[in-house]
């Protein structure tokens, strides 16, 4: 499991990802709200990345990204 | 459960406001390749068990896998988003729909908006300046951060105390430079 620390970077590994395999690829967020923690997990099975904020500046790219990925 | 699209964003609304105070809300997208049973025969003995196996329904379709995607390579697919409080033993709540190719905007409108609002307890980035360049620190600008002053005498009667403070200004140097070079990488 990749933990990536810039958003740029995992947006594109998870768009490859998607690219590489849209069948398999799925795309997972976990929120904890008492911790104020975003967790996000493309994974196509085999591998996997995540990336994880408390940070309210990624709600807006977090939410194109669930767009484009739609 | 299999909702509808309305409902599942109000079970959703739910599930985040009972989830407030502990817990967490997991939510899954994936895109939804299940073709009906007439199609799982075509595959092989082997496929099928792989199939099974998956358990998510895209399974029995590796063996035309590669054709039929070749040919339908443009074609939308529904879109199966599903969520969960991952709660163990009997009150697991497991929600999940089905988004039709044509429902894509209007829904990922509604279910953006409720995911912005319910993720509220984000931090908000402040913007002060709160950090120097170490080598700048001392005196510097008006948006410096004041580093431990060291003072005292360097031998005899209060040398410790004097040490204490060197020991405290090089852990904040130490800081500050990990944090300047973190920042330089974002």
């Amino acid at each position: 499991m990749v933990y990536y620390k810039r958003w740029e970077e995992f947006a594109s590994a998870s768009a490859a990802l998607y690219e590489a395999s849209p069948v398999k690829t799925r795309y997972c967020v976990r929120w904890r709200h008492e911790a104020g923690l975003l967790v996000l997990k493309v994974t196509d099975d085999r591998t996997c990345i995540k990336f994880k904020t408390r940070s309210a500046v990624f709600l807006n790219r977090f939410e194109l990204l669930n767009r484009s990925l739609l | 459960m299999l909702l509808s699209n309305q409902d599942f964003l109000k079970q959703l609304q739910d599930l985040f406001d009972a989830r407030k105070s502990s817990g967490s809300v997991f939510l899954t997208e994936k895109r939804f390749t299940y073709e009906p049973a007439a199609s799982t025969t075509a595959g092989a003995a082997g496929d099928v068990e792989m199939g099974e196996a998956s358990g998510s329904g895209t399974g029995g379709e590796e063996g035309e896998g590669a054709a039929v995607k070749a040919e339908e390579e443009h074609k939308e697919y529904p879109c199966l988003l599903r969520a969960t409080d991952g709660k163990g033993k009997q009150s697991k709540v497991k929600i999940s729909t089905l988004i039709q190719p044509n429902d894509h905007e209007t829904f990922s409108l509604a279910y953006g908006s409720l995911l912005k609002a319910s993720l509220s307890s984000l931090r908000k980035k402040k913007k002060t300046k709160r950090k120097a360049a170490p080598s700048a620190a001392v005196g510097g600008s008006t948006f410096a951060v004041q580093l431990t002053k060291v003072v005292g005498p360097r031998r005899g009667a209060g040398v410790e105390k004097r040490r204490k403070l060197l020991r405290r200004r090089e852990k904040e140097v130490k800081k500050l430079v990990a944090r300047k070079k973190r920042d330089a990488e974002r």
